[in-house]
């Protein structure tokens, strides 16, 4: 009687010590994560640090070097080294986007070694400037070596582990920065004034910056725009539109973007994209529900056809379709003096339900769309099939204009064939009778996909 | 009864199985065998050719001197190097089936497919959009993809996704949700082209605080609640 609160108490001490034992457990677990966590970025950024590195010194080989098989093998290599530091690069975890410069002069830096070897297997040697890029960027990957290395020094010094970089990055605790964040945002910052690189490759700065070429016509104002966008959308559906809403898209191309619902109702929404100047339409999406499909392919690609030349787009072909879900995705590609304009195409989709027309996509086509000149070939296609592989079963060939990573377009020859059981299409230079691309067709549930 | 009856079905199975197992086991192709090898193989080749009388030894299963000297005897007879090494060609000589996979021939492709790259994509739609309409969900799967072609991002469908930071719904693990109908037919629509952003890189809701830095991005347009910017 005189001792009740022993039990309480007792109980009290196990059940804390319980607590205890258990806290002590979640902290081993978390450092243990930490620790597994900051390994891993601990390698990101050491690989980073070598593959600049080697970056560095295989620019400065590639400089040196005088023999073209030599140099073909080098970039090749800066190639590799700048793709797997970029990759590296974007492991490391700070918080928002603020290593995109680091990661564009790798990006260019690898492409424009790349293009340098691709020259080099044509057989052609370096351009006048080429040179003066190549010390440009062996300087920078230099900076940029140095620089990492001083930051994983900091990091040794300070002891800040990298999961705690993350933690404080996102609690945005900017006026206690840890030195090995101050210096990879320094790094950032000293990248800006890195010149822009022009060659022949997808990341160079006139394919990134590039305007629409297909864009005719003169301005027109959103009311115009909006009668544009429910003449496109009733056509399509026999339908009737009505307007709820105008917005602007400030992009590459600008246009107005008209929102509709039916005449008597609230939804389905279309929305329409149509462009300021010329008024041509960009892009449509009807978000209506799609049944159950009742509309077989070839009709399909026909009320996509008829569709096309009703709005007034003419001499497109249908190339192939992309069945999903009960819609179709019919392409269309321009056609010139007989050639196929692979560069201007257009999307029309197809709800497989009741072969309304649901979607549109037009953008590739305005911005490459134009009369091209020389379509004449070169050689006869018999010559171009002696650059053919023999084995290639030949099923089908054409002429095509298609593009190149850097946009240049060549006048090709396709040849459609089959080599033991698989589909490829090879395309060769209708000029120099050169094999200028492979792809494979891959059939899928969804229609054949090319690689 | 029915104990009994799913009892024999059972042991049915079983010695389907079995005969399924071996039959793939006679078919494979033998591994080369030589001075010092064990097992199965090596009786094979005993008792090849000990029926054939260029070996007197016992079916012992090891590879030993009288093995080795039967096997040079039988490559010199039938004009194969006699270097006691039972290889493809001796194994072929021997009659025993050399599997069509170590043969040079070439198997058309199978199973590449862009839909896993669908579904991680539509994953990532359904944690970042949910709840925006259509074409918000259509226009944050073609930033992703966007990226994807960036110089300034990863490479790779996953490196985009996966960047450290880059996605909230990746960093707090609700993109591993099941994805809706409507965030797959989105991500379809971004696959097939449709990019109602105009190449933009990056997106953001503006009444949540966000880095600095991100709005001195040239905005393109605003769809539901999000900015998207270049």
């Amino acid at each position: 009687m005189r001792r009740w609160w022993i039990i309480p108490a007792v109980a009290a001490v196990l059940a804390a010590i319980g607590v205890a034992y258990w806290g002590y457990g979640l902290s081993g677990d978390k450092r243990q994560l930490v620790t597994y966590l900051n390994n891993r970025n601990q390698r990101a950024y050491f690989e980073l640090t070598d593959h600049v590195q080697n970056m560095e010194v295989m620019l400065s080989k590639g400089i040196v070097s005088n023999s073209p098989r030599q140099r073909m093998m080098i970039f090749s290599d800066i190639w590799q080294q700048a793709y797997a530091a970029q990759e590296n690069l974007t492991q490391i975890p700070m918080s928002g986007p603020s290593l995109t410069r680091t990661s564009k002069f790798l990006s260019q830096t690898g492409d424009f070694a790349w293009s340098l070897a691709k020259e080099y297997s044509r057989g052609l040697s370096l351009k006048s400037g080429d040179m003066q890029k190549l010390n440009k960027l062996h300087t920078e990957a230099g900076f940029l070596a140095v620089e990492l290395q001083k930051v994983s020094n900091d990091v040794v010094r300070d002891g800040v582990s990298w999961a705690e970089i993350k933690t404080m990055a996102d609690r945005n605790l900017r006026n206690q920065v840890p030195a090995s964040i101050a210096g990879l945002e320094r790094i950032e910052r000293n990248m800006q004034d890195f010149p822009t690189l022009i060659y022949d490759g997808p990341f160079s700065e006139h394919i990134i910056n590039r305007t629409p070429r297909g864009l005719t016509g003169s301005m027109v104002n959103g009311s115009q725009a909006a009668v544009v966008a429910r003449k496109f959308a009733e056509a399509g559906t026999g339908t009737a539109y009505k307007v709820v809403k105008t917005e602007d898209v400030n992009g590459t191309i600008p246009a107005f973007r008209i929102h509709m619902t039916p005449q008597n109702a609230g939804t389905p929404v279309v929305i329409t994209d149509i462009s300021k100047k010329g008024g041509h339409p960009l892009l449509m999406l009807n978000t209506r529900a799609v049944n159950r499909k009742n509309v077989s392919r070839e009709r399909a690609i026909n009320i996509a056809g008829r569709f096309l030349a009703g709005r007034g787009v003419m001499n497109m072909a249908p190339t192939y379709v992309i069945e999903q879900q009960d819609t179709g995705v019919v392409i269309f590609e321009n056609k010139q003096n007989g050639v196929i304009i692979y560069p201007d195409l257009m999307k029309v989709k197809v709800a497989l339900d009741n072969g309304d027309i649901i979607g549109f996509e037009g953008t590739g086509y305005i911005m490459n769309h134009r009369a091209r000149k020389n379509l004449k070939p070169e050689i006869s296609e018999r010559e171009a099939m002696a650059a053919v592989n023999p084995k290639l079963r030949i099923k089908s060939k054409k002429l095509a204009l298609i593009p190149l990573e850097n946009l240049q377009e060549v006048l090709v020859y396709e040849f459609r064939g089959e080599l033991n059981g698989d589909t490829f299409m090879v395309y060769i230079n209708a000029k120099t009778g050169e094999e200028e691309r492979i792809l494979k067709v891959i059939d899928t549930n969804s229609g054949p996909v090319t690689m | 009864m029915r104990v009994r009856r799913i009892v024999i079905l059972t042991l049915i199975m079983a010695v389907l199985a079995g005969i399924v197992i071996y039959a793939r086991e006679l078919n494979a192709q033998p591994s080369t065998v030589y001075w010092g090898s064990k097992g199965a193989n090596v009786s094979t080749v005993q008792s090849k050719l000990k029926a054939w009388g260029y070996y007197t030894g016992p079916v012992d299963s090891v590879y030993g001197a009288e093995t080795f000297n039967a096997v040079k005897r039988f490559q010199a007879k039938n004009g194969l190097k006699a270097d006691g090494v039972v290889g493809p060609a001796t194994w072929a000589a021997l009659g025993v089936n050399v599997g069509a996979r170590t043969a040079a021939t070439y198997q058309p492709s199978r199973g590449v497919s862009p839909r896993g790259d669908a579904m991680l994509l539509s994953r990532v739609v359904n944690g970042e959009a949910a709840a925006e309409p259509y074409l918000g969900k259509v226009a944050v799967a073609s930033v992703i993809l966007n990226r994807t072609k960036s110089d300034k991002f990863p490479n790779t469908l996953a490196g985009v996704i996966y960047q450290p930071n880059a996605f909230e719904s990746i960093t707090n693990g609700v993109a591993n949700r099941e994805p809706s109908a409507e965030s797959i037919k989105a991500a379809q629509d971004a696959m097939n082209g449709w990019d109602p952003t105009q190449g933009c890189l990056f997106f953001w809701n503006p009444s949540k605080p966000v880095n600095k830095w991100i709005w001195s991005r040239p905005i393109i347009t605003r769809i539901g609640q999000h900015v998207f910017a270049k």
